[in-house]
């Protein structure tokens, strides 16, 4: 039984990839973007979603404008959101907070560290 | 990266003017910028280029300088530059070929050598047991700061597909035993990925390509993060590449960018890392680094 639906944003596969094999072997079922507007099209068709893994840097739409986008819609005003992204300013963490976000992470990281923050988002 | 998304500057290099400075006594400004279809005005000597300038900076698109300008000169002229000329690219050759575009107007190359980072590669994948990697992007930083070799190196040829209008090949060699999270290198690696994570693409030129965006994209961050330590805000693009040999110089409201010329078995491409960079004047800016690779804070 699946713990639950993780959406996850990046414009790289193996991100994405990696970041599923994760998550699926935890037990949870994911969907993918791959990039802020095809994330905001995912979180509208996905009104259950447990957690949403966002990139920042993304063509067409970046992860804070789509975390922005997502926070305005009433399912998802409390999703967990988890920024993923090479950046790691103190500046730029400031703005993922203010967008909406609700964590972040700095790459690369290992799978372990991914779940342990994820399973620390779950039980909040 | 906000700077790729929207439009970008480019410089329509058909009859435009460049000046060269320096002898250049292998004319590897002078062909390169000849190449690019520039006509080429020479200035023997950086006295001769201040004047030539003073008269008429306007009928120039660029300033080109050739390799054998002192280091001392270089920076004096650069400053000059910077200070009169703010308007003008500058590019010197690269050395393997082509050109490179040196630092912004408002940046001090002397302060970015002083600011590389040591020991970028073990610092950011200590876990990270590569071995035989060349970095061939590490050339591409011809003045202001250049990288130490690395114990392990990063092979880049190319990068293909991850951006709108850009077209290359990638190739990674190396041998890979373990990795962090989207971090893979060798072809063999990649299959047996492929494999266990049932990827929807199987070609091997494919994948290296999303992996070296990928990673080329972390160094960058890293590279970030450590220039953010020593006070300075750099804005760095992740590699792109521009197809063929006859390439255009990329500007983005004045941001340069430094090019290496790279051949492979699909042809002639460029690796093309743009820079800029400001110091804090506003007081309220931040540089400071909160986190570490591998690192998380929830707020």
């Amino acid at each position: 039984m699946s713990k639950g639906m993780v959406l996850v944003v990046d414009d790289n596969n193996t991100i994405r990839a990696m970041a599923r094999k994760t998550l699926e072997d935890a037990g949870f079922s994911v969907v993918e973007a791959q990039n802020g507007a095809i994330g905001v099209s995912q979180a509208k068709s996905n009104d259950q979603l447990k957690l949403i893994l966002a990139d920042i840097n993304m063509p067409v739409m970046g992860g804070l404008d789509m975390i922005r986008n997502i926070r305005q819609l009433a399912p998802h005003a409390r999703t967990p959101i988890l920024i993923l992204s090479t950046e790691n300013t103190k500046e730029m963490m400031s703005q993922g907070k203010a967008a909406g976000a609700n964590g972040w992470m700095v790459k690369p990281f290992s799978p372990e560290k991914l779940m342990s923050v994820v399973n620390k988002l779950e039980q909040r | 990266m906000e700077w790729f998304e929207s439009a970008e500057s480019t410089l329509d290099i058909l009859q435009q003017t460049a000046l060269a400075v320096g002898s250049d006594a292998e004319d590897a400004l002078l062909g390169r910028l000849e190449k690019l279809g520039f006509d080429v005005i020479s200035a023997r000597t950086i006295t001769e280029a201040r004047e030539l300038l003073a008269a008429r900076a306007e009928d120039f698109a660029l300033v080109g300088l050739a390799a054998d300008v002192s280091d001392e000169e270089h920076l004096r002229f650069l400053e000059h530059l910077r200070d009169d000329h703010p308007e003008l690219p500058v590019v010197a050759p690269a050395k393997s070929g082509g050109l490179c575009a040196l630092t912004d107007q408002s940046l001090n190359p002397t302060l970015l050598t002083s600011a590389r980072p040591a020991n970028l590669w073990d610092d950011l994948y200590p876990e990270w047991l590569v071995r035989r990697f060349e970095l061939n992007v590490a050339d591409t930083l011809e003045l202001g700061f250049g990288w130490e070799s690395f114990p392990r190196h990063l092979r880049i040829k190319a990068n293909r597909g991850r951006h709108d209008g850009v077209i290359a090949a990638v190739h990674l060699t190396g041998e890979v035993v373990g990795g962090r999270v989207g971090l893979y290198g060798a072809h063999a690696v990649l299959d047996r990925l492929a494999a266990d994570l049932k990827l929807g693409t199987t070609n091997p030129a494919e994948r290296a390509v999303d992996l070296a965006g990928e990673i080329t994209n972390q160094i960058a961050g890293r590279l970030k993060g450590d220039f953010a330590r020593r006070g300075l805000l750099v804005q760095l693009g992740v590699p792109i590449l521009v197809e063929g040999t006859d390439m255009t110089l990329r500007f983005r409201e004045g941001q340069p960018s430094l090019m290496q010329q790279v051949s492979t078995d699909l042809g002639d491409f460029s690796v093309e890392l743009c820079l800029g960079s400001r110091l804090p004047a506003d007081p309220s800016v931040s540089t400071d680094v909160a986190l570490e690779c591998g690192e998380c804070e929830l707020f």
